[in-house]
């Protein structure tokens, strides 16, 4: 795995391809934040769609990011359902950001395309994301 | 996938061609040479760097004009490499967001004060802090005491950094000294979707997180006596110095016009070597669309650090007791460097239209060019480099060559030479903000993180940067700064 110069590369890998898009939605909160001290306290449901997989999971991601910038939401627990490889129904559990209680580690600018490519190898599906901070 | 990266990257070519030259000739689908300005030493760690077949990718891009050219700050981007230039015919070229970036206009400025660092001596912890209550800095932060409605920004998207002078924010000679007077014309804000709308509502005149800050300085070497007059530069001198960008606006609309490009490069027959250089031909409407609002979106950042250059203005005056008058803090000159325009150059001996993208990358236009401000038209337009936040920062004019060879640019900032992972790896545990102090810096940021990953060790000596573009003889060393105080998200 090469380590991205300037931005922030993340690698993540899921039995199925609903649990990619869970994995990778942590992977964005994690790098905002320590999803450690974000609870599961309010519920929100997402409804997604695209031209193609990794398109869908920018998509998805970027829906994620909005509802953090605009509407202050932390997430830390994701059930993702793939209608099919182009619309993604999904719900999220969080809670609103408390300065005192969640420490903001940087700021996630977008979600980019570069490298991204759902593959399966083995029995696992994998893809790289560069979130651009 | 790692590996598979490195091993295509080994089979990008490097020729010398001089001292500060190198060609990543020809090959395969490539278009155009590559052409990296690059100390040997710089070259030697690029060997095996994704960045280099970037540039070669961006050679491949159709309607290429001239060479895919990296300055050499260059490191690994997404799509183009951050410190890429490529300028496009608009008979047969294309433009891509990816050639510009997610923070539109991303751009630096300098102000001028008329103090010496004498005069601020003991100060320095109160301006700071004044500047980071002032300044909305980090994540969320805005001023209470501004609200935006929707109409107004759009007027923001339309008339850039002259809308906030109209609306009390500097004065009109600023904006004689910002780049394209500080308003891309041809912006379209229907272009500009209501996410994008709705993001960059509250986040007008705020400077954000990452690698964008505000940095008070003193002028710590003179290179060039007749050139520092003319940019109104002293030995001592306090300044102060604005790195931020369109914020959620921005990457809104690069957001939304990928997706639109990914569309566009399918339907006009566009090869992508990697889906982030997704472009669409200049002249279809995809390509319209696109110019029209990312110029909106480079508006909208020309209005942010012309705002926030009132507040730093303001924070002065209130810590130091004094007026504008002995203050100072003119504008030098404001700079962007994520960007795509269209300017006239020359191909071939003749003068050409062509549509320049600069992603991390400057604008340096000669002396006696008509876009070089008249206050500096016998030296050229200033060019600001920004350092990292321990060491120091530069200040450059554009040169002829400069016009000849690379489009009127030069390079951008330090560049990174460590991952934010390797950053926080060796410096997780370490009191940066002390260790600033120590070297008689004052820090204040917002988080912690940010501040770890953006320690000095991580970025290249911005010294052997500017070094580079200097022997290359695209830009002319005016005057080095030093930081005193830094405000970060």
């Amino acid at each position: 795995m090469l380590d991205h110069t300037a931005d922030y590369m993340v690698e993540v890998s899921a039995s199925s391809l609903s649990e990619l898009f869970g994995e990778a939605a942590r992977a964005l909160f994690e790098t905002i934040t320590d999803l450690e001290t974000v609870r599961p306290r309010e519920e929100v449901s997402l409804s997604v769609e695209a031209g193609d997989m990794e398109e869908l999971l920018v998509s998805w991601l970027t829906e994620l990011l909005f509802l953090y910038e605009n509407g202050q939401w932390l997430f830390c627990r994701f059930e993702p359902r793939l209608v099919d490889d182009k619309r993604l129904e999904a719900k999220a559990w969080g809670e609103k950001l408390d300065p005192d209680r969640h420490p903001i580690d940087r700021e996630v600018k977008a979600v980019t395309y570069h490298r991204m490519a759902v593959v399966r190898e083995g029995g696992l599906f994998k893809t790289t994301i560069v979130f651009d901070v | 996938m790692g590996l598979q990266g490195v091993a295509m990257t080994e089979r990008i070519k490097i020729q010398k061609i001089d001292d500060y030259r190198w060609r990543i000739p020809r090959e395969g689908k490539m278009r155009v040479d590559g052409l990296i300005y690059a100390s040997e030493a710089f070259i030697e760690t690029l060997r095996g760097d994704p960045a280099l077949e970037q540039v070669a990718n961006v050679a491949q891009l159709p309607g290429i004009v001239g060479r895919s050219i990296a300055m050499p700050d260059i490191h690994w981007g997404y799509g183009f490499a951050i410190g890429g230039v490529a300028a496009f015919s608009p008979d047969g070229g294309v433009i891509s967001p990816g050639g510009v970036g997610f923070d539109i206009n991303c751009g630096v400025r300098l102000l001028r004060s008329g103090l010496s660092r004498t005069d601020v001596e003991g100060k320095t912890r109160e301006l700071v802090e004044t500047l980071f209550a002032n300044v909305p800095t980090g994540v969320g932060a805005h001023r209470r005491d501004f609200k935006l409605s929707e109409t107004e920004l759009r007027r923001v998207l339309t008339h850039g950094a002259g809308w906030a002078v109209s609306n009390g924010y500097g004065t009109e000679t600023d904006l004689e000294h910002i780049e394209e007077g500080g308003c891309l014309p041809g912006a379209d804000p229907d272009e500009v979707s209501p996410r994008a709308i709705e993001r960059g509502r509250p986040q007008l005149g705020t400077l954000g997180s990452g690698n964008h800050f505000g940095e008070i300085q003193y002028v710590a070497e003179i290179y060039d006596e007749k050139l520092a007059e003319a940019l109104g530069l002293f030995l001592g001198q306090v300044t102060v110095s604005i790195h931020t960008g369109s914020r959620g606006l921005g990457y809104q609309v690069c957001d939304d016009f990928l997706k639109v490009m990914l569309r566009a490069s399918a339907k006009y027959g566009i090869e992508l070597p990697d889906r982030q250089l997704c472009a669409a031909p200049l002249g279809s409407p995809e390509g319209k669309r696109y110019l029209g609002a990312m110029s909106a979106a480079a508006n909208y950042a020309f209005a942010n650090r012309q705002m926030i250059t009132h507040w730093v203005r303001q924070s002065f005056e209130q810590v130091l007791g004094v007026g504008q008058g002995k203050l100072g803090l003119g504008l030098v000159y404001d700079v962007c460097h994520n960007i795509a325009k269209f300017e006239d150059h020359q191909v071939n001996g003749r003068m050409t239209k062509l549509c320049v993208h600069r992603k991390g990358a400057t604008r340096a236009f000669p002396p006696h060019h008509p876009q070089t401000p008249a206050a500096y038209r016998a030296v050229g337009q200033p060019v600001l480099i920004p350092g990292d936040m321990g060491r120091y920062s530069y200040v450059l004019v554009g040169t002829e060559l400069a016009y000849q060879e690379t489009f009127g640019s030069t390079c951008h900032g330090a560049g990174r030479v460590m991952s934010r992972r390797q950053a926080r790896k060796i410096a997780g545990s370490r009191p940066i903000v002390r260790e600033m102090e120590e070297h008689g810096i004052i820090v204040r940021a917002a988080g912690r993180a940010t501040l770890v990953e953006e320690i000095p060790e991580a970025y290249k000596d911005v010294a052997e940067v500017v070094d580079v573009v200097q022997g290359a003889g695209i830009s002319r060393k005016v005057a080095q700064l030093r930081p005193m105080g830094v405000i970060k998200g």
